[in-house]
């Protein structure tokens, strides 16, 4: 366990630039399929008119009750408010080509849904979800939405200083660890919220300059899911041939199980998940490099009784690498995205080797678990 | 296919998603060629159903997708149970879903598994739990049983009369909460999204308070557009109350906890288990109810929810969400749902996994 601990955090700022890396790739192949703006501004919302008149403005200084449009009848624009009640209507008004309607508040429920609304229900529930108000933790995402907003307990231009933030911070109100973190954690929930529900509008609207005005909001949406925390460890389990229940095994899923995700919803995928992975992954690969049934059959013919200068020669690391990408990321899926990665664990091998002992064969497992690590904890493996 | 949403893939990449969110896990490599195989040769569901041969779609995939539907918190994070047991075991032997909240049916863990797993028994779940523990294969080793033979049930209405059902949603309270989650889990809709004023409030029990904070509109302008049709139905579940870690359940004997709390004399007082639809006109016609709409107990109160359109709908749209990572939002989603809820109605004949296999080809990318 120290042993692997310690190879985690050697490897942790390369497995922080493999999923930079990987979130990357997402969020281009996100951008592709929406066909979004490059230049959209998160925390504007804004709707182009036929006539490609733009106006944006920001949650901040406009009106907040939702239930007025500012519609500029003359050019077809329509610029939605804060987001969090009524209708936002963009229509075009005059040049004929019918624009949708965006239903705001609906997406910032979609929004809340998926970020402040899963914090309530953990660990408001018992009593925000039952009796005392607002009631914030019902399982109806549009009642718990309407509970918070409606009796201004957010304050998108200040997040830090919503109602809901400080209750944890200065009033240490219910805190479900520490008050501090568990502050922060709903803060940034709510930015979460707020960047999801003005990214939800901004595909709404722009996708209701189409032709026929019927493109709804789904263009925002992700194309990809996150695997939960048992798919996760099963798909371990899988691609290494290791057993869930061995006892190191179990004892480490134990440990990260509550810091896996829940559910399969990317959106709220967060860097403290993927430490969870990565410990996880560390427990596998541990495993793995030191039973030499099991890594035959990941690495065939790969020599770990070798020294790491023999074993992760040019050649032998090229090797290493394509076996490893194969068997954990599929052969034949996806070659496309090999290079950039390959690339990446190139790299790591490089600066694994730095400082070590490369005529010791112990050298060669060390490197073998932070490659196996990087590549096992990535999102090709937890990506839905 | 839907090109607008589905990502950029080739063969060979759509059957590793279609396997990864059927069965959980990557498929191995010979799975992989003949996944990818069928679906070049223009056969996608083929390919699904052999994912969906995996037993980690039963294992994984389906029980977490049903855990949620099991417990107030709607969480994942709770042990196996026979309210899970019982819809895997429905959907691995093409048991017609519509019969999810009337059928006689049951399911637990075979002997045979080769695990240590304690005996099942009324009122306790670590039959399942053990099974859990052990990696238990769910495909195998679940066994069709008659619920009412064991759990004495006269009255069995699917998952709506197992333990786990009973710890839920019927322990203390008035079992409104039955009624409400039946709803929310196989109807896709919370009681405010049914809220009509519009109803007589002839139905509404007596624990219900005419003026909340002394103020009567209140009761008049809010509590009654839920009340009114939700305590009609919920009369269903008179006879139930979940006692000393079981269901029990009483017939002919409204059990206590129903009909007290008597805050308004003049409410309506639950003599039977005689349950009727007052949501079956106006707003809440939309649902598309069919067939008799009323009734005694909770068996028929079960078949006449899943009858109805919105039974098929909330299904098609539960299975889009798992499969395709996604909520079915735009006209085009939207219209291959409905689609897809027909199927599933007529052609399907209630058949869980054609609806899930004709869905998830439908998100694979292209």
């Amino acid at each position: 366990m120290t042993r692997v601990h310690r190879i985690t955090v050697t490897f942790m700022m390369l497995l922080t630039v493999l999923f930079t890396y990987n979130n990357c790739v997402l969020e281009q192949k996100t951008n592709k399929k929406i066909k979004r703006s490059d230049d959209v501004n998160l925390n504007t919302t804004s709707t182009t008119g036929t006539d490609g008149t733009n106006t944006s403005t920001d949650g901040s200084n406009t009106t907040t009750d939702g239930s007025n449009t500012s519609t500029d009848g003359s050019n077809g624009t329509t610029t939605s408010t804060d987001g969090t009640n009524g209708t936002t209507s963009a229509t075009d008004g005059t040049n004929g080509t019918n624009g949708g309607t965006v239903d705001v508040k609906a997406l910032s429920v979609q929004a809340f849904s998926q970020t402040t609304h899963l914090l309530t229900k953990a660990h408001c529930v018992n009593c925000h979800g039952n009796f005392q108000q607002p009631l914030h933790a019902v399982a109806d995402p549009t009642q718990a939405h309407d509970a918070l907003i409606d009796t201004n307990k957010i304050n998108f231009s200040d997040i830090p200083n919503s109602r809901i933030v400080q209750k944890l911070r200065v009033n240490m109100h219910q805190c479900w660890s520490d008050c501090a973190s568990n502050a922060t954690e709903m803060e940034q929930s709510i930015v979460n919220w707020k960047v999801i529900r003005d990214q939800l509008i901004s595909g709404a609207t722009s996708g209701s300059t189409g032709t026929n005005g019927d493109t709804g909001p789904n263009g925002a949406q992700p194309e990809y899911g996150i695997k939960s925390y048992e798919q996760i460890n099963k798909t371990m389990s899988v691609l290494t041939g290791v057993r869930i229940d061995r006892s190191n095994i179990q004892n480490i899923y134990e440990d990260v199980l509550t810091q896996l995700p829940t559910d399969n919803t990317i959106d709220t995928f967060l860097a403290a998940h993927q430490v969870g992975v990565t410990k996880l992954a560390a427990e596998y690969c541990d495993t793995l490099v030191n039973d030499t049934t099991l890594r035959a059959n990941v690495w065939p013919g790969f020599n770990f009784g070798a020294t790491a200068t023999n074993a992760f020669n040019s050649t032998g690391t090229q090797n290493f690498i394509v076996q490893t990408l194969n068997a954990f990321w599929g052969q034949g899926v996806d070659m496309s995205g090999r290079a950039p990665a390959s690339i990446e664990l190139q790299a790591l091998v490089n600066e694994l080797k730095v400082g070590e002992n490369l005529g010791a064969s112990s050298t060669t497992r060390k490197i073998a678990k932070g490659v196996c690590i990087t590549a096992l904890a990535s999102l090709n493996v937890t990506l839905l | 296919m839907l090109s607008s949403t589905a990502a950029l893939a080739g063969p060979r990449e759509q059957a590793w998603t279609l396997h990864n969110r059927l069965a959980s896990v990557p498929p191995t490599p010979q799975t992989l060629n003949s996944m990818e195989n069928l679906i070049v040769s223009g056969n996608a569901e083929g390919a699904a159903n052999i994912a969906m041969e995996n037993p980690e779609f039963y294992g994984t995939t389906l029980k977490n997708w049903v855990k949620r539907w099991t417990n107030a918190d709607q969480t994942p994070r709770v042990p196996f149970n026979d309210y899970v047991a019982t819809v895997l075991g429905m959907i691995r032997d093409n048991v017609p879903f519509d019969q999810v909240l009337s059928a006689d049916l049951y399911y637990i863990v075979s002997n045979n598994s080769g695990a240590t797993i304690a005996p099942w028994a009324i009122d306790s779940n670590d039959h399942y739990e053990d099974a859990e523990t052990n990696n238990v294969n769910f495909k195998e080793f679940l066994l069709q049983r008659s619920q009412s033979s064991l759990n004495g049930i006269t009255d069995t209405a699917g998952v709506n009369t197992t333990r786990t059902a009973g710890e839920a949603f019927y322990s203390a309270g008035t079992n409104r909460r039955v009624t409400r989650f039946t709803f929310m889990n196989f109807l896709c809709r919370d009681f405010e999204a049914l809220h009509d004023l519009n109803l007589s409030d002839y139905h509404v029990r007596r624990d219900v308070d005419r003026a909340p904070g002394g103020d009567s509109r209140t009761f008049r302008n809010k509590c009654v557009g839920c009340h009114s049709g939700q305590d009609a139905l919920g009369g269903a579940f008179a006879y139930f109350d979940f006692v000393d870690g079981k269901l029990e359940h009483t017939p002919g004997q409204v059990v206590d906890k129903i009909n007290a709390n008597n805050l308004f004399s003049e409410g309506w007082v639950q003599q039977d288990d005689s349950w009727t639809n007052l949501w079956k006109d106006g707003q809440n016609s939309v649902l598309g109810w069919r067939g008799v709409q009323q009734g005694n107990g909770a068996r028929s109160l079960g078949a006449m929810l899943t009858r109805s359109r919105a039974f098929a709908e909330c299904m098609s749209t539960k299975v889009y969400e798992l499969v395709c990572m996604k909520n079915p939002l735009s006209d085009e989603e939207k219209g291959l749902v409905m689609s897809l809820a027909t199927d599933f109605e007529t052609t399907g004949n209630y058949s869980m996994k054609r609806l899930i296999a004709k869905t998830s080809v439908q998100c694979m990318g292209e």
